[in-house]
C-alpha cells in the first residue's frame, strides 16, 4: 500500500513536471525588469504561440540571449506573416526571458 | 557512410527555424496548425507490403494546407492508390491504380504543446470517393518536453460503401502514438505505434499493432518524415491470440511524408 502510494506520487510528481509549461508566463517582477506590463509581454507570448508554433515547436526564450532574439524574430517576418506591432510584441517577450 | 555524409549535411545545413508545418510522425498528427493566411503543399504516401502471397499496395495523397485563422486550418486531398497483388489460385500478379475521391479537412487547435499543460486539437475529414463516403475524426494531444516530442491520435472513422445500392458499413478505431528526440533543431529521431481495429457489418474484424522507427527533417523550404512500422501481432479475425497475420494484414506499413509552403 505504501509502495502503491509512493509511487502515485512519483508518477503525479513527473507528470506535474513534464506537463509544465515551457514558455514562461509573465509577472510584476518581470514587467518591472522589462519596464513594460505584464499585459503587454503576455500578449506577446500569445501571439508567439499563435503566429509560430505552426511552422515549427517554439523554442524556449532561454535557447538565445536577448541580443540574440530581435534578428531571430525578424528573420522569420515573412514567413509567419508578421505585422510590425507583433513583431514587436513577440520580441519584447522574447528579449524579457532570453538566457542570462 | 555516404547516407552519414548526407545525414550530416542536412542537420548542418541552417541552425533555427523552419518554415512550414512541419510534421515529426507520419501517423499522428501534432497538435499544430497553420498561422492565418499561410498555404503548404503535402504528398503522402503510405506503403502496406508484405502479405502471405505478393501484395503491395501504395495509397498516395496529394493535400494543400491553409490557415483559416491562428487556431483553425483547413486541407483539401486528391487520393489515388496503385496495387500490385498475386492472386492465390492462379498465381498471377494483377496491377491497378485508381482514384479514389477527394477529402477535405478541418482542424482547431485548443492548446500548445509548449505553451500549455499538453497540447490538444480537434480534427475532422470527409472523403467523397467512387461508391464509398467515409468520416473521420481525430482526438490529438501532444507535448514536448526538453529534446523529446511525444503526440498521441484517437481516431475513429466510418465508412459507408456501395452507394446507390445496398450500404456496406466499415468502421475503424486507431490509436497512434509516438515519441521523437530531436538531434538538431531539424533532425528528430524516434518511434511510431499504430494500433488499429476493424468492425464491419457490426462484426469485430480483429485489431492490427505495428511498431517501428522513424525520422523526420525539417529545411528552410521543406520538411519529410519517414516512418516504416512492421506487425508487431494481430488478435481477432479469423485466428485465436495473438500473432502475425498475413492473410488479412500486411507484415509493413511505411509512411513518408513531404511538406513545403508556398
Amino acid at each position: 500500500m505504501r509502495a502503491a502510494s509512493a509511487i502515485s506520487l512519483i508518477v503525479a510528481g513527473a507528470l506535474s513536471v513534464a506537463c509544465a509549461p515551457a514558455l514562461p508566463v509573465a509577472g510584476a517582477l518581470d514587467a518591472a525588469r522589462a519596464a513594460t506590463t505584464v499585459e503587454q509581454l503576455n500578449t506577446g507570448r500569445a501571439i508567439y504561440v499563435a503566429k509560430c508554433t505552426g511552422c515549427h515547436s517554439a523554442h524556449p526564450p532561454s535557447n538565445f540571449a536577448a541580443t540574440e532574439w530581435p534578428a531571430h524574430v525578424a528573420d522569420m517576418r515573412m514567413d509567419a506573416k508578421l505585422t510590425p506591432e507583433d513583431e514587436s510584441a513577440i520580441t519584447r517577450y522574447l528579449v524579457t526571458f532570453a538566457r542570462r | 557512410m555516404r547516407a552519414v555524409s548526407l545525414v550530416t549535411a542536412l542537420t548542418l545545413l541552417a541552425p533555427a527555424a523552419a518554415s512550414a508545418n512541419a510534421r515529426r510522425f507520419s501517423y499522428s498528427h501534432e497538435s499544430a496548425v497553420l498561422p492565418k493566411g499561410t498555404r503548404e503543399l503535402e504528398f503522402w504516401t503510405t506503403n502496406r507490403i508484405g502479405r502471405d502471397t505478393h501484395y503491395s499496395r501504395f495509397d498516395n495523397r496529394l493535400e494543400v494546407e491553409y490557415g483559416l485563422t491562428d487556431q483553425l486550418m483547413a486541407a483539401w486531398y486528391v487520393n489515388t492508390r496503385a496495387v500490385s497483388a498475386e492472386d492465390p489460385t492462379s498465381g498471377a500478379v494483377a496491377k491497378s491504380f485508381s482514384f479514389e475521391g477527394v477529402s477535405a479537412e478541418l482542424k482547431y487547435k485548443l492548446a500548445d504543446p509548449m505553451a500549455d499543460a499538453v497540447g490538444l486539437a480537434l480534427y475532422g475529414e470527409v472523403t467523397y470517393g467512387p461508391g464509398e463516403v467515409a468520416l473521420e475524426s481525430k482526438l490529438i494531444l501532444d507535448k514536448r518536453v526538453g529534446q523529446v516530442i511525444f503526440a498521441g491520435n484517437l481516431v475513429a472513422e466510418a465508412e459507408f460503401g456501395g452507394i446507390g445500392t445496398k450500404v456496406e458499413k466499415v468502421y475503424e478505431g486507431k490509436l497512434t502514438g509516438g515519441a521523437a528526440y530531436f538531434v538538431t533543431d531539424r533532425l528528430a529521431i524516434g518511434a511510431e505505434l499504430e494500433l488499429e481495429a476493424e468492425v464491419e457489418e457490426g462484426e469485430f474484424e480483429g485489431a492490427g499493432l505495428f511498431g517501428g522507427p522513424q525520422v523526420s527533417w525539417s529545411g528552410d523550404a521543406l520538411w519529410l518524415v519517414l516512418s516504416v512500422l512492421p506487425q508487431i501481432g494481430h488478435f481477432g479475425g479469423d485466428h485465436d491470440g495473438f500473432k502475425r497475420d498475413l492473410v488479412g494484414s500486411e507484415s509493413v506499413h511505411a509512411r513518408l511524408l513531404v511538406g513545403s509552403d508556398f
